[in-house]
């Protein structure tokens, strides 16, 4: 069965580039100890040009895809095209994992929950994300399970952040595909 | 230059403290090695009497400027007088570290530095970043955590302040001092419990 191969899209530019990159080394100096590979794009994609092949093989082989999201990550064409290509995948076989992460405040009006979370739906144009039990929020949450964002500005306090991600993420590697 | 022997003062030996670290997208390395190049321009010499020499800095073109890929040779030749060398932790650093293996000062030091080599360096961890207690990092055939030559320049992590945080940054200084106090009392290798083979 081949490793487990976690893609890491979110919006290029600052500050999200420098979070993508801190969450990126992170997970991959422990990424031999748990038995994964991992991928990030680091080569600016601006509207209107290919995806390259590099990207696309990538997305093939996922089988955790996390999400930094934030309001230009919704807004980015290209960020809703591995979004779509993710949940496309989840959609008709359980395969990527869609792991979401708060990287920054999100226009409310662009991504809601309903308040019990357990059948409530999330509102886009596109892509469609309709089945909150579908996604797994990995967090960052705090101390009483809040969701909360990315505190990017305070580099101790995205530390133990991250921390907590990279622990949920071993938890969802963990489990066995759906 | 002679290597020191931690025999106190006296003997004609000095400490040469060297500081192996990379540059990271939120500039943790680069802020903890500016700091404690700072504090080490005030030490003269250790509580045993013997004269520090320091070199960490992070201006481009001196010694002690970010690490990069280089042979096992030029590594050795380039730490040769080094007694005292401070890993700047963070997993930038150590996936650099990955990428360099063998040929990586992490490498090289974990190594040649004691107790495995009674002679070689003292190896002092700062993690800026990453788990504190090293689990889960692993470089060539060595587990990051089992290492058995790990001083600590701080039992944690340092506590990076944000920039609006002025009571933070205080406690951060006062880290980075004790941090120097830690390296400065290190006078006898033979009491030394890591040191010693």
């Amino acid at each position: 069965m081949p490793q487990p191969y976690l893609f890491i899209s979110y919006k290029h530019g600052d500050p999200s580039t420098r979070i993508a990159r801190f969450v990126y080394d992170y997970f991959l100096a422990v990424s031999d100890g748990l038995g994964f590979d991992i991928f990030m794009d680091d080569k600016s994609i601006v509207g209107g040009d290919q995806w390259t092949a590099e990207v696309e093989q990538a997305l093939a082989r996922t089988t955790h895809f996390l999400a930094l999201l934030d309001t230009a990550y919704w807004l980015s064409p290209e960020c809703r095209r591995e979004l779509r290509y993710a949940l496309n995948g989840w959609e008709t076989r359980k395969s990527p994992r869609l792991l979401f992460v708060k990287a920054a405040e999100i226009r409310p009006d662009l991504f809601t929950f309903n308040k019990d979370r357990q059948t409530g739906e999330l509102t886009s144009d596109d892509p469609q994300v309709k089945k909150v039990g579908d996604l797994h929020f990995l967090g960052p949450f705090d101390g009483n399970t809040q969701l909360v964002r990315l505190q990017w500005e305070d580099p101790a306090k995205l530390g133990d952040q991250v921390a907590q991600l990279l622990a949920r993420f071993e938890q969802a590697l963990k489990r066995k595909p759906a | 230059m002679p290597k020191a022997s931690f025999k106190g003062a006296g003997d004609g030996k000095v400490r040469v403290v060297h500081a192996s670290w990379c540059a990271d997208d939120l500039a943790l390395g680069t802020t903890l090695v500016a700091r404690l190049g700072e504090a080490m321009q005030a030490v003269d010499e250790d509580d045993g009497g013997t004269p520090i020499s320091s070199d960490i800095s992070v201006a481009p073109g001196l010694a002690g400027e970010q690490v990069d890929a280089r042979s096992r040779e030029a590594i050795a030749e380039r730490l040769k007088d080094v007694t005292d060398l401070v890993v700047v932790f963070s997993p930038a650093y150590f996936n650099m570290q990955k990428a360099c293996a063998a040929d990586g000062e992490l490498h090289w030091a974990m190594t040649t530095s004691r107790p495995r080599e009674p002679d070689g360096p003292a190896i002092w961890l700062a993690v800026v970043a990453g788990n504190d207690d090293l689990a889960g990092y692993r470089l060539a055939d060595m587990r990051l955590r089992e290492f058995a030559g790990w001083h600590r320049l701080r039992d944690g992590r340092f506590d990076f302040p944000s920039e609006s945080d002025m009571g933070r940054k205080a406690l951060f200084q006062a880290e980075v001092d004790d941090a120097v106090r830690r390296l400065c009392s290190h006078t006898d290798a033979a009491a030394c419990p890591v040191c010693k083979p």
